[in-house]
């Protein structure tokens, strides 16, 4: 079905667009002295779908494979969550998924001994994310490329938890974020 | 946490007519966080394409690639090669729509190397994602589409989308 405006004939996204569907919400960049979790608290329940969209760094030592960005929601460190994986690194795509673990796998992001300046990249959407009926999931696209290595990902997560997301934390699973990480959060309208 | 006005502001919309093989967007404003680009592609490339930024034609680029064509899923890598793969757009055949959507991170900071995230789309070829990096810090002020043969195929569109980061 194609959905069309009356007022403009704009369909699909550029209709979306111009009903100013998505909002910033808050934005967090990392200083000099590193940061052990970004956290967003206090999220409005105004809208249907969040998205996150960030560049990170990890300051684990090491110059090849990589770690992944973790996720908790509304603080819970239980193991109510779960995740699938798919994800080229150049050769062999590879996949990976795990019931019962304590935090989403949201992206991959590199060791600090890569290149100077390069980033790990994720978006992130969170879906319905103040229904109190259903169990919540997460989308992501993300990684990142250092000239000879890297990472393309898609992921899924769930947790296990029907009450409304009000905070997301973000952290490194080894180490802090570094300086110019930044985490951005957005509001998208139903 | 208040939330503020609404973001996905149109920065500039482009229309092939058949004629052209590469589509450009110069003088990008700076004010931004991300950029997004949403492509939809029309049959006519006879090969790939790719992307520049600031009109750097060096092999400052590289690229990791996951992609799937309903039999097979496989990556590849492109290292030191003087632009981005945004995808196997000379697959789109007929009268068929493939889409390209690239998120540019954090595009105007002056600190960090750029990484780009792209999906190509095309339903009887292949799906991708991508992975993009230029290895400079500056700012991105323009950006270059390319095909590496045959033009564009008319009515392909490229629409550039500023999205503001709450201050």
């Amino acid at each position: 079905m194609s959905i069309t405006s009356a007022k403009t004939g704009s369909t699909s996204l550029s209709l979306a667009l111009e009903n100013n569907f998505m909002e910033p919400i808050a934005s967090t960049l990392v200083g000099s002295g590193g940061s052990g979790a970004i956290e967003f608290n206090d999220i409005p329940q105004t809208y249907k779908h969040l998205q996150i969209r960030c560049i990170s760094r990890p300051n684990e030592a090491g110059s090849s494979g990589a770690q992944y960005l973790y996720l908790r929601i509304n603080t819970d460190a239980g193991t109510n969550y779960s995740r699938h994986f798919l994800a080229g690194e150049g050769s062999t795509p590879v996949t990976q998924g795990a019931a019962s673990q304590n935090e989403i796998r949201a992206g991959y992001q590199m060791r600090n001994g890569y290149a100077a300046n390069i980033y790990a990249v994720a978006v992130i959407d969170i879906l319905d994310y103040t229904n109190t009926n259903k169990y919540k999931t997460t989308r992501s696209l993300g990684g990142f490329d250092s000239n000879g290595a890297g990472y393309a990902a898609l992921g899924s997560g769930l947790w296990m938890n029907t009450n409304s997301i009000n905070s997301l934390t973000f952290l490194c699973e080894v180490g802090n974020f570094v300086q110019h990480t930044r985490f951005s959060l957005y509001g998208i309208k139903g | 946490m208040a939330a503020k006005t609404g973001t996905y502001t149109l920065i500039g919309s482009a229309t092939a007519d058949g004629t052209s093989l590469s589509v450009t967007f110069s003088s990008i404003p700076a004010t931004y966080t991300d950029l997004v680009i949403v492509c939809a592609i029309t049959a006519g490339n006879t090969g790939d394409a790719y992307l520049r930024f600031n009109g750097d034609t060096t092999s400052l680029y590289s690229d990791t690639v996951m992609r799937g064509n309903g039999s097979v899923a496989s990556s590849v890598r492109d290292s030191t090669v003087p632009g981005i793969d945004i995808g196997p757009v000379s697959l789109i055949s007929g009268s068929e729509i493939g889409t390209v959507i690239i998120n540019v991170m954090d595009y105007a900071n002056t600190t960090t190397h750029k990484t780009s995230l792209i999906r190509f789309s095309d339903a009887t070829s292949m799906v991708s994602a991508i992975v993009g990096l230029w290895r400079s810090t500056a700012a991105i002020n323009s950006i270059l589409f390319s095909s590496r043969g045959g033009n564009w195929g008319s009515g392909s569109t490229f629409k550039l989308y500023g999205i503001e980061a709450a201050k």
